[in-house]
């Protein structure tokens, strides 16, 4: 196939030549890659877009520190698209167990803020582990799964499964339920992919199903009163449902083309919490209305079903599998940060993976781009 | 490195699934999405404007009162409120920041410092100082949700000398709208609770405007708008002479009592005290009063009228025939009921000897009034005082005045009582169940200085209009008919009063005055400790000054002291040397 001159290539950020340096891909392949890089190219715009509309709003350099922070996650993917896929699986047992381990130190001796225990003090800096395994443990889940025969026999399953749940424990102890959510999530879709039988599947559905009540009793009550207050927003607006009050009106004051960039009155007038970083979705609902929504959803399902294509394609397991968990990383925490903003899921503190300001968040995801970038070069 | 291919084909079918999940997924969420921002626009638009948008109701500028000399009684000044907005957690870091500057209030304090969730904002402290002020007003940008609330409150210049008078007022909040809960609505309104303040509240509380603010979460106001501006509330003149009042309670601030100096020809009330007294400014942010200072004795004193009613009820003998000028009797210093049943003592142990009328109420002799009083039976007595305006409100603009009574063999019945002669006799010298308020002592006097033909107390001397002032026009009380020559009798009787008879403490007074005292029993020693005070019946004093052309008439009661009648001319003395610049010094020739 000859080289098919790409139209993206002159708008883009990251240096798509890179990306793009086989010669000998099939139709298929670009396919993928064309919606991965679209969607990707449409929630960096968006990212800039909002980021600016929200530093109106707030003192210091904001937005500069945005710029800075995307080139940190550009170069940090740069680097990761070149280690190579065997060392990645080698090393992947490595970081499960580091990460493990980090975890359990939390659980001795972590930083207690706002009575959850989830950071590790070193000098200056201040690590949260849990953020590494949103990564490290859909790594290891694909490597661990390549080394059965597939699809899994029940034993391995179950073993599988312990590795699985293993950090989930931990991370829930800390507690932060939305993290555990979504590493759990990430780790559910790869086993699933991995071509598990669906007696097994029905099996641990009905499991969970019967332990409900039992789980519903090991949760803390402040996340208690987030699910209750989820269910009756209207109930205690000062309270537990603040933030989400707020929010629900900054969406849904927007309408089908909102109040224009940086008009919102929910955030000029601070009635909109963390509207740059975890409710930055209220944000772009009230400014760009329904229309805005629709582009970020299509860009989202865009990047994420390229990175779904790009995995159907690789003849590698590994890479298969490992696509599939970065692509879930992605689209759960949009998801689950998307669905809380308006109230379809309990507030949790997961931010909306791209877009919302935030070092760490980047980047994830910076690292994420980089490994699919490794994984669907040939 | 390359596994089975059948497991890859499952992968991919798996994956061709999880791609169909994702964008069931994803349009789930867009339909979430939609209900919201097209289903529920409406709503969560009004929420949003209402988020930062009120139309807050906006309190008028209330009237000012007035004295007569147009110096301010009643007045509007602005005062500072700290006030803590909750929106999360509160640090006790900021608290202690707080107060370093300011003592919070402990009733604050200590809900801050128990944890309890609040809601809204929590008062820190009213009425800041200047100091506390400044203090807050530097530190207010790096103190989250501290936020200063300006208050327009009333304040009173002459303070306690005219607390019963003028009134008070007080801060109600009132919440006007449906929504219980949201203390947004909630607007504070002064109202009048005592005194002309509470009388005239209407006149003088204007109309409440409108007015468009807009503001951020933590209530940082950002805009304000009037939409409709408050209509001022309309000014009052009252006929009092604060100087005149300050300079009286100066004199008589030690003793428990009323007082009540009248304008004899207009009616109009110059002074009207009742003591003890408080102040209304420091009452403005407590809602406790109960105490004696807070009685007022102007309106609701209850007091019997005692030998002041002689003259009142020695007219109405002489009209009737029952008694003329000449009449004398033998005092032996008691009377004796027609059947020798019961005895009824004067006050002076061995009598005062020849009486007739005119020496009877200079020396207040009481065995004459009581053989007047058994003649003219309970019916004409009741007229004789009622005539007056006594046993009836006299109508002043204050609010709630007590009527007093005159009793009758009908108020007994309804007591399920007999009427005996003896209620009568003790009737005739004012004692008994009589009771009357400084007041209605007050229209009396004015009556007997004007011979019959006097205006109606009053305390209105103009309202003002947008523009002007009116004046108040006082009525005339309903005249009394009787001889020209039992008036000069009467007359001269009060004069005599003053020159040798009871009141013979106004008697170095160098302005020619006419008075009657009283000596009211204190029936009732409620406090027991306290006997050496209680135990002192009260003393009256009426009159008025000049005697030939009264300009003037006072009431003086002291409760538990005898020096009504010296108090009283020291305050003519007081009135006709500094507050009466064109009469001529009427001073007793004879």
């Amino acid at each position: 196939m000859s080289k098919k001159p790409l139209t993206i290539h002159e708008n883009n950020i990251l240096s798509l030549d890179l990306l793009f340096r086989t010669d000998n891909v099939k139709q298929q392949f670009q396919t993928g890659k064309i919606l991965l890089v679209t969607g990707l190219f449409g929630l960096i715009m968006a990212s800039l877009l909002f980021q600016y509309s929200a530093s109106t709003q707030l003192a210091g350099h904001h937005f500069h520190n945005h710029i800075n922070r995307m080139i940190t996650a550009f170069v940090a993917a740069l680097l990761c698209s070149q280690i190579s896929k065997d060392f990645l699986m080698r090393a992947s047992l490595w970081m499960y167990l580091v990460s493990l381990m980090l975890l359990v130190l939390v659980e001795i001796k972590g930083t207690t803020i706002k009575g959850a225990t989830r950071w590790l003090t070193l000098g200056p800096l201040r690590i949260e582990p849990s953020e590494f395994v949103k990564l490290t443990n859909p790594i290891f889940i694909s490597y661990f799964l390549c080394l059965f025969s597939l699809p899994l026999k029940l034993r391995n399953f179950v073993f599988i499964c312990a590795v699985l749940l293993l950090p989930c424990l931990l991370i829930a102890k800390q507690p932060d339920l939305g993290t555990c959510i979504i590493v759990l999530m990430i780790g559910t879709v790869q086993i699933f992919a991995s071509g598990i039988s669906y007696k097994m599947i029905f099996g641990t559905c009905s499991m969970l199903l019967a332990s409900l009540p039992f789980l519903w009793n090991l949760l803390h009550s402040y996340q208690k009163n987030r699910i209750i207050s989820l269910i009756f927003p209207g109930n205690d607006s000062l309270g537990t449902g603040y933030h989400l009050y707020q929010s629900k009106i900054a969406i849904g004051s927007g309408g089908l083309w909102g109040k224009g960039l940086a008009a919102s009155t929910q955030v000029h007038y601070h009635f909109l919490p963390e509207f740059h970083t975890d409710f930055i979705f209220a944000l772009i609902s009230e400014e760009l209305g329904l229309v805005g929504v629709g582009v970020i959803l299509i860009c989202l399902l865009l990047l994420v079903s390229g990175i779904l294509i790009l995995a159907c394609q690789t003849e590698c397991q590994f890479s298969s599998l490992l696509l599939v968990g970065i692509a879930f990383f992605f689209f759960v925490c949009s998801f689950v940060n998307i669905a809380m903003v308006c109230g379809l899921l309990p507030v949790v503190g997961v931010p909306l993976p791209f877009i919302s300001y935030g070092g760490s968040n980047l980047l994830v995801c910076g690292v994420g781009l980089g490994l699919v970038w490794n994984l669907s070069r040939k | 490195m390359l596994k089975i291919n059948n497991s890859h084909r499952e992968i991919r079918a798996r994956i061709y699934i999880l791609i169909t999940l994702c964008t069931l997924a994803i349009i789930c969420l867009f339909i979430g999405y939609a209900h919201l921002t097209l289903n529920q626009n409406k709503r969560y638009h009004e929420l949003a404007i209402n988020n930062f948008q009120k139309n807050k109701q906006t309190r008028p500028i209330r009237g000012t009162i007035f004295d007569r000399n147009h110096r301010p009684l009643a007045d509007n000044k602005i005062v500072y409120h700290a006030y803590l907005r909750v929106t999360d957690d509160i640090s006790q870091q900021t608290i202690a920041r707080i107060e370093d500057l300011i003592t919070i209030d402990e009733q604050s304090l200590s809900i801050l410092s128990s944890g309890e969730p609040i809601k809204s904002k929590i008062l820190l402290k009213k009425d800041l100082s200047q100091n506390e002020l400044a203090a807050l007003g530097i530190h207010q940008h790096d103190i989250p949700g501290l936020i200063i609330e300006e208050e327009l409150i009333r304040t009173y210049p002459y303070g306690h000398y005219l607390s019963h008078v003028v009134g008070t007022s007080q801060t109600l909040e009132k919440n006007v709208s449906n929504h219980s809960d949201s203390k947004d609505f909630y607007f504070s309104v002064l109202k009048g609770m005592t005194g002309i303040e509470k009388t005239f509240d209407t006149h003088l509380a204007g109309i409440g405007g409108w007015e468009h603010i807009t503001k951020t979460a933590t209530g940082e106001i950002q805009s304000k708008v009037d939409i409709i501006s408050p209509s001022q509330g309309k000014n009052i003149k009252i006929t009092i002479d604060a100087e005149l009042q300050k300079a009286i309670y100066e004199l008589a601030k030690d003793y428990n009592g009323s007082i009540i100096v009248t304008d004899v020809e207009s009616g109009e009330i110059l002074a009207a005290l009742s003591l003890p007294s408080f102040d209304p400014n420091q009452l403005m942010f407590t809602h406790k009063k109960s105490g004696n200072q807070f009685f007022n004795r102007i309106t609701h004193g209850l007091y019997p009228p005692a030998s002041t009613v002689k003259p009142l009820i020695a007219l109405e003998a002489l009209n009737q025939k029952i008694i003329t000028e000449d009449t004398e009797i033998d005092d032996p210093g008691f009377y004796e009921t027609p059947n020798k049943a019961h005895r009824y003592n004067d006050w002076q142990k061995h009598g005062h000897g020849i009486v007739n009328i005119q020496k009877a109420i200079a020396v207040s002799c009481d065995t004459f009034f009581y053989h007047i009083a058994q003649k003219m039976g309970p019916y004409n007595l009741f007229h004789s005082m009622q005539n007056f305006g006594l046993g009836q409100a006299t109508g002043v603009e204050l609010p709630n005045e007590k009527r007093g009574l005159i009793p009758t063999p009908n108020w007994k019945s309804m007591k399920k009582q007999r009427w005996f002669l003896g209620d009568s006799i003790i009737t005739g010298i004012g004692q008994g169940a009589t009771s009357v308020t400084p007041l209605q002592l007050a229209q009396a006097t004015l009556l007997l200085a004007k011979r019959g033909n006097a205006k109606q107390i009053h305390l209105t001397k103009a309202l003002s209009d947008d523009t002007a002032w009116t004046e108040f026009q006082a009525r005339d009380y309903p005249p009394i008919e009787y001889k020209t020559k039992h008036w000069d009798l009467i007359a001269r009787a009060l004069e005599d009063v003053i020159k040798f008879g009871t009141g013979h403490r106004f008697h170095n007074n160098p302005y020619r005055a006419a008075g009657k005292t009283g000596t009211a029993q204190v029936v009732n020693i409620s406090n027991q400790n306290d006997k050496n005070l209680k135990s002192q019946d009260h003393s009256l004093f009426i009159g008025y000054a000049p005697s030939n052309s009264p300009k003037v008439s006072i009431v003086v009661i002291l409760e538990h002291n005898p020096y009504a009648a010296k108090l009283a001319s020291d305050i003519i003395s007081l009135y006709f040397e500094n507050f009466i610049d064109d009469v001529q010094k009427t001073v007793d020739n004879s």
